[in-house]
This record gives structure tokens, C-alpha cells and sequence, in this order.
């Protein structure tokens, strides 16, 4: 049975088989009795179940059963084992086997599968396989899920899977995205570099700090930099960097080279840079990318060295060598040419030359050119060319197209050899060529000329017609026409052979029948056909001479006299002629041999002598068989000269053979080719260092990473580079001419094209950054350089341009130009002109509003002299103190006044900070300033207002004093110094406190101190000593002076003499002291007999007589307390005030002092709670009296209640005794006022409350004196909460 | 020498507040001898030998704190309770530094003078 037929029957039998594409055909038709797993019919239902819905998902899925794990997969799992690799070979393998190279991976999960029938889960994960003939990386997500068997145990191992790598791989690339703006520098191979003008240092990245060998530390200064370089370049680069800070210039564009101080290694860097400038044109910030191109320098070089050498070459070659672009037009031209025609290389260049072509030669020359042009052949041609002295000189021009090595057409090259000599030599063959044919012509004997393969009669003499018996009009005839009887005769083939043979024919009394008259008649001739070689040695004529044999003596006279004419002809030519006897011996040489030789010429050795070794066996040879053999000589030799020098000949010899055919002798002729063979030579070797140095380029070139093209005269473009086309994907040709331009962003082109364009126009280089469209799709930014080619004659011939991918690089740079923007807002703002002095030539430089702020018109760029000429005279002086201290010190900082050029006077700020070299000389300044004119002037009305405010205070008669926030007095009037009569200097050196009496100061400075501290009004009454030594009491007040935001600016103040007003009150309080003193006597009496007479009378029964006595007693208990507060009163006043001291506790006193209140007003009612005892230490009596104090007011002002609540409580620190009423209540105005002095409330509420005032003043002062408070909390017709607090002594 | 412990020394040159002291003090029960200056104040106290001295401060003529100072220095004289009455002001101090037992300021209460003269009396 075939395979075919057991398949199908597989397939019918087992339908789980059936579909599954090609894993399903596969499955169906191996062979599986040799399995574990048996054959298909055999498999349980399980694996008969999973593997139909393996093969019919389209899903990765692959399933291992059984034990040994046998591999089965489906078609959409099959794409994962690639070609050459395990597909089909491990279907039906077991796991371990199929899979060596993972097993160590993915057995553990399988086990882990069997053992637990969890399912796994893997993600992306790599997982390296065999595949497409290769160990290849490969991410996989996959799930391992086990299968149970019928048995209900785990049979098999079910895989999805998927393979991620092209995921993972991008993922991975979307990562190191993320590193973009590192990225574009790194990938750029750029440094970068960050300077600030201001500072001269800079800051870079590691790759610049790693080829300069600079240090790590975050600001280098430039100087470190500069000295890498090479010396040559550093004063070329400090040029270019203080260029670029110029703003009429900014950017930075150069080359330079460095040498590694550590490494010694040598780069070449490409640096540019661009200068941001803030409005006042001022560079702030210089920043730019360092590009390494050190390989494409060297390229550079080495092709310009290589044309450099051929220029060289063919500079020096006497040879005219002309090069030509591809349009045509000649591009350069060698000195030989401007040594030949005295002509500038200008006069030369596109069609110049042409110019000096002789008119006869011009438009066949210039003709051959353009055709041969037009189908890029190689020609020749010969042309006169107008020389240096006028005139005309012969020129042989080999001219052959130059390739590209990508074989595009470069344009030709054009070797000219001088061949005047050779024209004139050959003039001197045509005149020697006439003189021959008169020599023919005017023989005596027959002779003639026949030329070319027809024999052509060209020269015959009038002998030889008289043979013919013709006229002269068988001059261009062909001689078998003129001789037609001769035909059978043999002649015709004489004729025929010696012009084939070049041999001499020569036959002795040949019969001859002519027709003559009609009638053919025999002759008797001997007669010779001798072949005329022309300069090349080819047989162009036959020479024919004959004799009438009976006449020969005469014949052999006049051949004689030919032959001695031959030699003299000979020795006219140009060439050498040489003449040999048949075995080659030299018998003749014409006098150009012994010109050019100085030999004998028929020294037997002489030609030996004179031909170049190399040359001689192969002359020997060829000259040994040509003797041998009659055959005509022909060879190439170089022959020395008689200077000793070896020049190129063409040597041409032939055999003259007499009449019986044997060889009389050789003649032949050496013509000189040394000049073509030079030129040849040259010229070969000449293309072939154009075609090398051209190759190198552009092999060079294809190579670098760079973009680079090249551009011609016309501006199109004529080649781009690999890296070019790479970049853009398009072939070479689309991009030619002007192709490339269709990839530039339109955005950008009219920009590139503009620069592009101006720069060609002006020979100028350029550099540009635009965006061209990149093989992806994406436009990217290219930074341009475009530099002019010139040939070494200064001949432009286009230009050649190298591209850079900058596209993240220019990102960057706009968003750090934003944040320069952002930056230059705030310099903007700050209003500063910027300012910088080169110290030692004194060489400012300014920004524009440097020149606003000092006012300067007029010069555009002013010297330092200048500037300084606006500096006001009087502070000059002091702006050069200043300079003098700033170069110690190395900063800077003045006010001065300037004066502007329309005289107005403005004051500046200037500041700045010193530079030192090495040697720590000053070298520059840097700075700014700023117009502080409103200041000044705000600073200046101040001083004029304090002027006038001390004027007005020394002529108050009150003493007027100042003083800083801190409390230092710093101003007196002048009442003060006539009031104490101390000077000025007394008082500020001593200190106005020694005017103060001793015994105020500690009260004096307690207080001000205080207010100081406080800000609060100073008041004080205290004594000064007057000029005579009494004190004096004055009124002391001050009030701080706060500006807008309430700051305390100074504090001014004034004393007032009241030391009569003192007086006055001291004898006021003496009196009242007295008067209350001797008020008690009389009450003692009186309130000590009403008690006498209430202790007699108790008993009585007269009412009348009991309450008048009870009234009269009340009536001397309140003017006793009268008396008593005017007394205290008096004594606060005198501050004699005194406590007696004593601990008590206060919650029993205040239910005395209810007790006895309530003796007096009995109409109210007192609610006092419990508390337990509060200990305080006071005076009891003075307490108490404040207790009488704030109950009888609680009565007395709250006429319409009866209920007065009375309350005291302490904490750990202080007692607190309050007194509530529901009586009127008090203002707010009112409770500011109660506790002040009496007399002050005096007269505003005597009326309605007599006596107001007093009470509660004393008691203030009694509770102040006790470290205590005293205050109020009332509302008009709310009634009033009276409190005091006692401190709680803790310590006693 | 009968018991004179119960015997008031008055003195005070204003006849009223004498003659009210000595009618307050007898009311009480106490014996009394007025006096209306300081002279020989210290032979008249020894011989009288009084249980308290009560005088005013300021006589006219005659300065109580400097009697009372004389009194204390006698050492006879010396344990005789010595009460100091004055209106003036900071009198307190003064007459207690001058060797006054008590003092007691004008004007008064009645029962404040009992008081202190039991109370000096009783010492």
C-alpha cells in the first residue's frame, strides 16, 4: 500500500485529524508505530480531543503528551521555528530532545505544570531558540496549561504562545528613546560646549572635556581650552570666539586642531557656535556643538595634496595641459600654457583660448572639440596658437574625455605638445620637396615622380616627356594612362612592386617600345624605380629615372652629379638620412647626424656608440635581419646625443637593390619623436594622478559618515555621497542637478536656496541647517557647510559641501533658545547696561543701554576716553579711587554723576569684577550699571526736607532731638546745647544722658528702652541739668515716624521745661497733704464723739435721736474716705505711695468688705460664692480700699438694680476678683478713660458722677504697684464687669 | 504701789481729742490721766507708772517720736506699752521706727482703740 493510500485512510478513520493545514497533513501521514504515543488510532480521547482544537486554532499552540513529552504544533505556531531549523523534525520528538537548548528553562515549568496543574504565565520573555540556521534571540509570551488525560490525571502540557520579539525590540528602542537629547549628541559624536561671557568659562559636556583633557570640574575657563590647541590656531580661534561675542557677527564657524596634554593625541574639530545677545546686543551666552573631524580633514587634505601634486606635475611639465568641466569650458591650465601664449590663466579660462588660435585653424579645432564633446571621444588635432613674441606656434593637441569613478562624465583634459619644430621641419620637407622636383624637373636625363598606389604622375621632366614624346598634360595622369603601349611589358608591375616593397627596381638595356607619333618604336633604356619615403618611413611615390644606354657615360656623369645633389638635399633635411652599403656599413650621414651625434659618421662602431643600451639588442637585431633579409628597417630608439643625452628616433631603412635585384645599399632616415614621446608619457602618467586623486576623493568621500556633495559651476549638483544617498534612500541620479532639492522641507527651502545662492554668487562658504526629507520619511535637520572649489589657479569650479544630521541636536537648541529667551526677559527687565574694559589697552565695550544710561550720542562706538569725558568732573576722582581699590579688591562698585550730552545731570550705579591672567594682572572688567537718578534725587529732596526740618527745630525754643529706630539719638537743637551749654561734640561723645539727673536715668532709659522695643509713645517727665547746674523737670515725648508699610523710620522728639508747672503741683500736692491732715483732726473729734454718743445713748428711746447719730456717723466714714483718696492721690503723685505688705487671704477681706458695704447700702444685695482660702501678699488696707472702691461704684452706678455679683477665683499664677453689675454700663470710649488721672475725666463727668475719676485711679495704681491688672468689660446699659488681678506669690 | 496696770497715760495738746480719749477709755472702765504736752514726760511716767502711754505724734512744740525714742531708753520706762495716734501721713512707720508698741491712725473707729489697748495692755 502506498503512503498516500495509508494516509487517506488515516484521515477517513481518524477525523480529529482532518483540516490542521500542513501540521494536520503532516501529522496524518508520519509514521507512528515507532512512538511512544502509538499510532493515531490508537490515541486517547483526550490527546484526540486537544489536538483537534490544536490544529484547528489559529493560535499559536503547541501541546506536549505523554510522559515523554512528544511535541505536537499547529500551523500558526509553525511561522515561530523559522527555516533550517526544527520544523518539521521534532513533531512527534520528545520534549528533552526537541528543545536542548531551552530545556533548562522551560523544564522546570513543565514540571511544575505536571506536578501542581497550575497554569503559567510568562510575559515577554527570552527565550533563545535554534532557528533559520542560528541560535536566535527570541521573546516570547506563553502560557503553560496542563491537560488531563481520560484518566483524569495530567497527560500533556498545552503551550500558547506568541512570539513578542518584534515588540520587545521595539519597546527596548522606545526606551533608549527616551534618552533622546543625550542621544543626538552622542550619536552626533558632538561635544557641546556652554560659555558665558560674563564669567570666561564655560561649561561642556564629558565627550569635549574627554578630547581636551579637561578637568570635571562643572565651569572650565576658556583659557584651559584655548591652550590645547595648537599654538598656530589659538589666535586664530581667540579671534573668532571674540567675533562671534560681537553681535554684528555671532556665530562661530572654524577649524582647529588640538593636541591631548594628557593623551598627546591629535584632533581636528569642527566648532560651531552661536552668540545669544539680550536687546542691548550684549552676548550673554555663547553655546555650540564640537564636531570631530579629524578623518575628513585628513581626507581633505590628502586629496588636496594629491591634486595638489598634479597641479605641481603639471606645472611643471613643458607640456600644455588644459583641463575642462563637463560643460565644456576650460578650467584650468598649466604654466607651460601662460609661459607659451604670455597670457593670464584668465584670458584662458571657458573658451579664452580659443582666442589665439590662427583664424585659419580656429573653427576646424574647435570644431573637432565639440563633436568629439558631444560623443566623449578622444581626438587630436593641430593647431597654430599665437605666442608671447607675436608669433604663431604649432600645437598638437591630444584631448580625451575624464571620468567619475562612478563613470560620470568630468569633462576633458587636453595635453598640447609644442610641435612647431616638427611643422617647420615639415615645411623644410616641402620645400626640400620643391627643390626635388625642380632637381627632377631640370634633370638631364629622363626622370619623374609617380605617386600613390596608382602611380600618379606627379614630377616629370622635360627629358623624359621627350622620351614619352608627350606634353606636360600627363602631369596628373595615371602612368599606365599615359603609357597604355606599356601594358604586357612588365613595367606596370615593376612599378607596382617597388611601391608595395619599398625596394629599388633597376633594369640595364631593357627594350622599350613607345608609341610615338602614332607608331610604336623600340628603345634601349636602363632605367631605375627607386621608392620615395615620406617622414614616416611609408613608400608614398616611385622614382623613376632612365638612360639611353648608348649615351650611358653622360648618364653616369649626371647620376653621379645626382647623387652628390642627393647628399646635399640629405644634409638639408630636417631629419638624419644615412646611407649603408649592403652589409650595413655607414657610408653616409647627412650633417643633422653629426650635429646630433658629434660622431664620425663612418666610424664603424659610431651607431653603436650612440644608441641607448637598453635599446641595442633589440636594434642589433632587428637591423642584423633586415640585412639579412631586404626587409624594409623600421624601428624605435632612443640615440645619444652629443650633450649626452638620450632623445627618441624613429629609424626607417631600406635597401636599394640594382637593376639585378641584389642590395646596393640602405637608405634611411632617423626622425626625431622624442617630443611626442615625452608628451605621450606625461600625459599618461598625467591622467592617470587625476583619475587617482579624483578616485581617492570620492573613495574617501563614499566613506566618511558625512554628507557631502559636490556642485559645479553651473550650481547644480554633480555627485553626492554614499552617506548622502543612504540618508535621502534615492539614487544618484535623481538627486543630480537640482533632484536633491525635492527633499529639502518647504519650509526651509527658500532659505537654503537663498543661501545657497548668494554664497555661490559671492564665491563665499556657507552654513545652513534645514530639513531634508530622510529615507523614512521624516524630515530631519541637516547642518550645510558649503565651501568653493578652486582649482590651484584660483579657477572656481564649483562647491563641495559636507552635511550634518543635527535633527536632535537643533531640537535641543530650541528649547534651550526658549529658555534663553526666558533668561534674556529677565536681564531685559533688570534694566542694566552691560559694560566690559579690556584693562590693559583700556578698550570698552558696551551694550546700548550702557550708552541710554550715561547719556552718550554721537560716536557709535565711543573710547574709553570718551565715556569717561561723561563722568562729572568732581567725581572723578572718586571713580578712579574706585578702579584703584577694585583691582586690589576685584570688585567694583561707585555712584557717580554723568552728564549727558544735552547736560542734564544723572547718577549711575556702576559695578563690576576684575579678571586676572595668570600672572594676576587685571586684565578685563566686567560690569554694569544702572541709572539710579530717582534715587539720588528721592535721596537728595530727603536731605533738603531734613534741612529744613532742622532749621525750623533749632528755632523752636522747646528742645527737638531725633533718633534711629535703634533709640540712638542722633540730632538736638539748639536749645538743647543753650539749654545745657554743652557743645555739640560734648554731647555726643558723653552722651545725653549726663544731662539726665542720676536719679531718672534708670526710669529715663527703662522707658525709652521700652517704647523702642515697643514702638509705642515715649512719655516721660523727668529733670535735666541746665547750664548753671540746676535740674529742671521737663516733659519728655517722642513719637516714632513709620513709612507706608508702618516701619519705624526715626523717632523724633520733644522736651517741654515744666519745672514751674512742677512746682506749682508740688506746693498743690504739699497743700492738699496739708490741708487733709489738718481736715482729720477736726473729723477725729467729731466721728470720736458721735461714737461716744452712740455708745451712751444705745439705749435710748428717742429714734430720731439714734438715726441722726447713725447718719452723721456714715456721712464722716465717706468724708474720711474722701480725705483719704486725696491723700493717697498726693502721694502718688509725689510717689509716695507706701504698702505694708503682709499675706492674707483675700477671699475674707472681700467678704469684710461686702459686710461693711452692705452696712451702707443696704438696699443692695451682694452674691459672693464660697471659695476656699486664696492667699495673697499685699497691702490688706490698700486692697481693701480697692474692694470699697469697685463695690460702691458697682452701687452707685446702677441706680435701677440691686444685684451685685462678686466673684474670686486663681489659678496657679494670679487671683482674679471681679465685680458685676446691671447698671448703666460704659462707652467704649469712657472705659479707656476711668482708670487715667481724675483731672483728665474732670469736667466731663463730675456732673453726673462726682468723685468718678479718683477711685478708680487710685485703685489702678494700687493694683499696678501690686504687679497686678485692672480693667473692664462693659456695654451701655448692660451693665459693668470690674476686675483686678494679684499675682499669687508661689514662693512665699 | 497699787495696781496701775489698768491706768491710761493720755497725752495730746488738742483739749477735743483728749478730753473724747479720756471719755472713750473711762466708758470702758480704764483709769485715766490726761496730759497736755511732753514735758518731764519720762519722771512724770515713772512716777505715774502708767499700763499704757497714748500720745499724738506732733505736739505743738514737741516731737512725740523723739519722747517715745527717750521713753524706750529708760529702761524703767521702757516696758510701758507706748500707743502712737497721728493723722499725718507715712506716720505709721515712723512712730513704730521712733520704739511705738502700736499705732493707730486719726480718725478712728472707737472699737479699733479698745482693741489696741487691750491688746497693749494685756502684752
Amino acid at each position: 500500500m502506498s503512503a498516500e493510500i495509508q494516509s487517506r485512510t488515516v484521515t477517513e478513520q481518524h477525523s480529529f485529524l482532518s483540516l490542521g493545514g500542513e501540521m494536520g497533513q503532516l501529522i496524518r501521514e508520519m509514521d507512528w508505530s515507532a512512538n511512544p504515543l502509538g499510532d493515531p488510532g490508537s490515541w486517547s480521547q483526550s490527546l484526540r480531543t486537544i489536538i483537534s482544537v490544536v490544529l484547528r486554532s489559529k493560535f499559536p499552540m503547541f501541546l506536549w503528551w505523554g510522559p515523554d513529552l512528544i511535541c505536537l504544533y499547529n500551523d500558526a505556531y509553525r511561522p515561530s521555528l523559522g527555516d533550517n531549523g526544527k520544523h518539521p523534525s521534532i513533531l512527534g520528538m520528545a520534549a528533552a530532545a526537541a528543545w536542548p537548548e531551552i530545556w533548562d528553562t522551560i523544564e522546570p515549568l513543565i514540571a511544575q505544570v505536571q506536578a501542581g496543574g497550575e497554569a503559567t504565565w510568562s510575559e515577554d520573555q527570552l527565550i533563545p531558540i535554534y532557528r533559520n540556521g542560528e541560535l536566535q534571540e527570541v521573546y516570547w509570551t506563553f502560557s503553560y496549561s496542563p491537560v488531563e488525560g481520560d484518566n483524569g490525571q495530567v497527560a500533556g502540557v498545552l503551550v500558547i504562545c506568541n512570539e513578542t520579539t518584534d515588540k520587545v525590540l521595539t519597546y527596548i528602542k522606545l526606551e533608549e528613546s527616551k534618552e533622546q537629547l543625550e542621544f543626538a549628541i552622542d550619536a552626533a559624536d558632538l561635544g557641546t560646549f556652554d560659555f558665558n561671557p560674563i564669567t570666561n568659562k564655560f561649561a561642556c559636556n564629558d565627550r569635549l572635556k574627554d578630547w581636551f583633557g579637561l578637568p570635571s570640574a562643572p565651569e572650565i575657563d576658556l583659557r584651559t581650552a584655548i591652550d590645547v590647541m595648537v599654538e598656530s590656531d589659538r589666535p586664530r580661534v581667540t579671534e573668532a570666539i571674540s567675533k562671534a561675542l560681537d553681535y554684528n557677527f555671532g556665530s562661530y564657524d572654524i577649524e582647529y586642531t588640538i593636541i591631548n596634554p594628557s593623551t598627546k593625541k591629535e584632533m581636528v574639530l569642527q566648532a560651531r557656535g552661536k552668540t545669544w545677545f539680550d536687546d542691548q546686543h550684549i552676548a550673554y551666552r555663547f553655546n555650540g556643538t564640537v564636531e570631530d573631524v579629524t578623518v575628513q580633514v585628513k581626507a581633505r587634505r590628502e586629496i588636496a595634496e594629491s591634486e595638489e601634486r598634479f597641479r605641481s606635475m603639471a606645472e611643471g611639465m613643458d607640456i600644455l595641459v588644459a583641463v575642462g568641466d563637463e560643460s565644456s569650458n576650460a578650467s584650468y591650465f598649466n604654466k607651460a600654457w601662460t609661459d607659451l601664449t604670455g597670457k593670464p590663466v584668465a584670458d584662458l579660462l571657458g573658451f579664452g583660448w580659443s582666442d589665439l588660435i590662427h583664424p585659419e585653424d580656429k573653427d576646424v579645432y574647435i570644431g573637432s572639440y565639440l563633436a568629439a564633446f558631444e560623443k566623449r571621444e578622444v581626438f587630436a588635432g593641430e593647431f597654430r596658437i599665437l605666442n608671447k613674441d607675436g608669433n604663431y606656434g604649432w600645437l598638437l593637441a591630444k584631448v580625451r574625455p575624464r571620468f567619475s569613478p562612478d563613470d560620470s562624465f568630468a569633462g576633458y583634459i587636453a595635453s598640447c605638445i609644442d610641435i612647431t619644430d616638427r611643422k617647420q621641419s615639415e615645411d623644410a620637407f616641402r620645400e626640400s620637396e620643391r627643390r626635388f622636383r625642380a632637381l627632377v624637373e631640370n634633370a638631364p636625363f629622363p626622370m619623374g615622380v609617380y605617386t600613390g598606389k596608382d602611380m600618379v604622375v606627379q614630377i616629370i621632366n622635360q627629358s623624359i616627356l621627350e622620351v614619352w614624346g608627350k606634353g606636360n598634360e600627363v602631369i596628373g595622369k595615371k602612368y599606365a594612362d599615359v603609357l597604355p603601349e606599356l601594358k604586357g611589358s612588365g613595367i606596370y608591375e615593376q612599378l607596382d612592386g617597388v611601391y608595395t616593397s619599398g625596394q629599388t627596381f633597376e633594369a640595364y638595356n631593357q627594350r622599350i617600345e613607345l608609341m610615338i607619333d602614332g607608331a610604336l618604336r623600340p628603345y634601349y633604356f636602363n632605367y631605375t624605380f627607386t621608392p620615395l619615403f615620406d617622414a614616416t618611413g611609408r613608400v608614398y611615390g616611385v622614382l623613376n629615372t632612365a638612360a639611353d644606354v648608348t649615351d650611358l657615360n653622360l648618364a653616369n656623369n649626371k647620376i653621379e652629379k645626382s647623387a652628390k645633389e642627393f647628399m646635399q638635399l640629405a644634409d638639408s633635411l630636417p631629419a638624419m638620412v644615412w646611407t649603408t652599403d649592403p652589409k650595413g656599413v655607414q657610408i653616409y650621414a647627412s650633417a643633422r647626424w653629426k650635429e646630433y651625434t658629434g660622431l664620425d659618421p663612418y666610424g664603424e662602431a659610431s651607431f653603436a656608440q650612440m644608441v641607448h643600451p637598453d635599446d641595442l639588442p633589440r636594434v642589433i637585431e632587428t637591423w642584423t635581419g633586415c640585412l639579412a633579409t631586404g626587409d624594409i628597417y623600421k624601428i624605435e630608439v632612443r640615440l645619444r646625443s652629443c650633450t649626452d643625452h638620450y632623445e627618441w628616433f624613429y629609424v626607417n631603412g631600406e635597401p636599394i637593390k640594382d637593376a639585378g635585384g641584389n642590395i646596393e645599399k640602405w637608405i634611411g632616415t632617423f626622425t626625431n619623436i622624442n617630443e611626442q614621446k615625452k608628451a605621450t608619457e606625461y600625459l599618461a602618467k598625467a591622467f592617470q594622478k587625476v583619475e587617482e586623486s579624483e578616485k581617492r576623493f570620492r573613495n574617501v568621500a563614499d566613506s566618511a559618515p558625512v554628507l557631502i556633495w559636490l556642485s559645479g559651476m553651473d550650481k547644480k549638483c554633480t555627485w553626492f555621497n554614499k552617506a548622502w544617498l543612504s540618508f535621502t534612500g534615492n539614487p544618484l541620479e535623481s538627486e543630480l542637478g537640482d533632484g536633491w532639492a525635492a527633499g529639502v522641507h518647504p519650509d526651509d527651502f527658500e532659505h537654503c536656496l537663498e543661501t545657497y545662492t548668494r554664497s555661490f554668487d559671492n564665491r563665499a562658504e556657507f552654513y545652513m541647517e534645514y530639513r531634508l526629507k530622510c529615507h523614512t520619511g521624516e524630515y530631519r535637520w541637516l547642518s550645510d557647510t558649503g565651501v568653493p572649489r578652486f582649482t590651484m589657479d584660483g579657477v572656481f569650479e564649483g562647491y563641495i559641501g559636507a552635511c550634518m544630521d543635527i535633527h536632535k541636536t537643533a531640537i535641543y537648541q530650541q528649547d534651550l533658545k526658549e529658555k534663553e529667551e526666558k533668561l534674556n526677559i529677565v536681564v531685559d527687565a533688570s534694566e542694566l547696561g552691560i559694560w566690559e574694559l579690556d584693562i590693559p589697552d583700556l578698550k570698552p565695550k558696551y551694550s546700548p543701554r550702557y550708552l541710554e544710561i550715561i547719556g552718550h550720542t554721537g560716536s557709535e562706538h565711543p573710547t574709553h576716553e570718551e565715556l569717561l569725558s561723561h563722568i562729572h568732573p568732581g567725581d572723578l576722582d572718586m571713580r578712579n579711587e574706585a578702579f584703584t581699590i577694585a583691582f586690589e579688591a576685584g570688585t567694583l562698585h561707585f555712584e557717580a554723576r554723568v552728564i549727558w550730552a544735552d547736560g542734564s545731570l544723572h547718577w549711575i550705579d556702576a559695578r563690576g569684577k576684575v579678571f586676572y591672567d595668570k600672572a594676576n594682572k587685571p586684565v578685563k572688567m566686567i560690569g554694569t550699571i544702572r541709572d539710579i537718578t530717582d534715587e539720588k534725587n528721592y535721596q537728595e529732596e530727603l536731605q533738603e526736607r531734613e534741612q529744613k526740618f532742622r532749621l525750623l527745630a533749632d528755632s523752636m525754643p522747646q528742645h527737638i532731638w531725633t533718633a534711629d529706630p535703634d533709640g540712638n539719638l542722633n540730632y538736638f537743637n539748639q536749645s538743647v546745647y543753650q539749654y545745657s551749654g554743652l557743645t555739640p561734640h560734648q554731647v555726643f561723645k558723653d552722651g545725653w544722658l549726663q544731662i539726665v539727673h542720676p536719679d531718672d536715668r534708670e526710669l529715663n532709659i527703662g522707658a525709652w528702652m521700652h517704647s523702642i522695643g515697643t514702638g509705642t509713645d515715649f512719655l516721660i517727665e523727668h529733670r535735666f541739668r541746665r547750664h548753671d547746674g540746676e535740674y529742671r523737670w521737663q516733659l519728655s515725648r517722642a513719637m516714632p515716624q513709620r513709612d507706608a508699610d508702618g516701619n519705624v523710620q526715626m523717632w523724633v522728639g520733644t522736651s517741654t521745661d515744666i519745672q514751674a508747672i512742677k512746682e506749682q503741683d508740688q506746693q498743690k500736692d504739699y497743700f492738699i497733704s496739708m490741708a487733709s491732715h489738718e481736715l482729720k483732726t477736726p473729723i477725729t473729734s467729731i466721728k470720736g464723739y458721735v461714737q461716744i454718743l452712740q455708745a451712751t445713748y444705745q439705749d435710748a428711746q428717742d429714734p430720731f435721736l439714734i438715726k441722726s447719730l447713725n447718719i452723721v456717723d456714715r456721712q464722716i466714714i465717706t468724708l474720711t474716705n474722701l480725705i483719704s483718696d486725696l491723700l493717697d492721690l498726693s502721694k502718688i503723685k509725689a510717689g509716695s505711695l507706701s504698702f505694708n505688705k503682709t499675706d492674707f487671704d483675700i477671699d475674707i477681706v472681700i467678704k469684710e468688705v461686702i459686710g461693711e458695704v452692705k452696712l451702707l447700702n443696704p438696699a443692695h444685695h451682694f452674691i459672693f460664692a464660697d471659695v476656699c482660702a486664696i492667699r495673697v501678699h499685699a497691702d490688706k488696707d490698700k486692697i481693701c480700699q480697692v474692694l470699697i472702691n469697685l463695690f460702691t461704684n458697682a452701687v452707685k452706678y446702677s441706680p435701677g438694680s440691686d444685684e451685685i455679683t462678686v466673684t474670686c477665683a486663681a489659678d496657679d499664677k494670679q487671683v482674679t476678683v471681679s465685680v458685676k453689675d446691671h447698671g448703666i454700663g460704659i462707652s467704649k470710649i469712657d472705659q479707656e478713660k476711668i482708670f487715667e488721672r481724675f483731672y483728665r475725666v474732670e469736667g466731663k463727668n463730675e456732673k453726673t458722677f462726682p468723685g468718678f475719676g479718683i477711685g478708680l485711679f487710685i485703685a489702678s495704681e494700687i493694683i499696678y504697684r501690686h504687679n497686678g491688672t485692672i480693667g473692664v468689660k462693659s456695654e451701655p446699659g448692660k451693665g459693668s464687669v470690674f476686675y483686678f488681678t494679684l499675682p499669687i506669690d508661689t514662693t512665699s | 504701789m497699787p495696781d496701775q496696770t489698768n491706768h491710761i497715760l493720755i497725752i495730746d495738746d488738742n483739749e477735743d481729742i483728749l478730753f473724747m480719749l479720756q471719755t472713750m477709755l473711762q466708758i470702758k472702765g480704764y483709769s485715766v490721766t490726761i496730759k497736755k504736752n511732753m514735758d518731764n514726760l519720762p519722771e512724770y511716767s515713772a512716777a505715774l507708772s502708767p499700763g499704757v502711754i497714748i500720745m499724738d505724734m506732733l505736739l505743738s512744740g514737741a516731737d512725740g517720736r523723739e519722747v517715745c525714742r527717750a521713753l524706750k531708753a529708760d529702761t524703767t520706762l521702757a516696758r510701758i506699752p507706748v500707743v502712737m495716734i497721728s493723722a499725718h501721713p507715712n506716720a505709721r512707720e515712723e512712730c513704730l521706727a521712733a520704739g511705738a508698741n502700736y499705732f493707730i491712725y486719726k480718725p478712728f473707729e472707737m472699737m479699733d482703740l479698745f482693741n489696741t489697748v487691750a491688746q497693749a495692755i494685756n502684752a
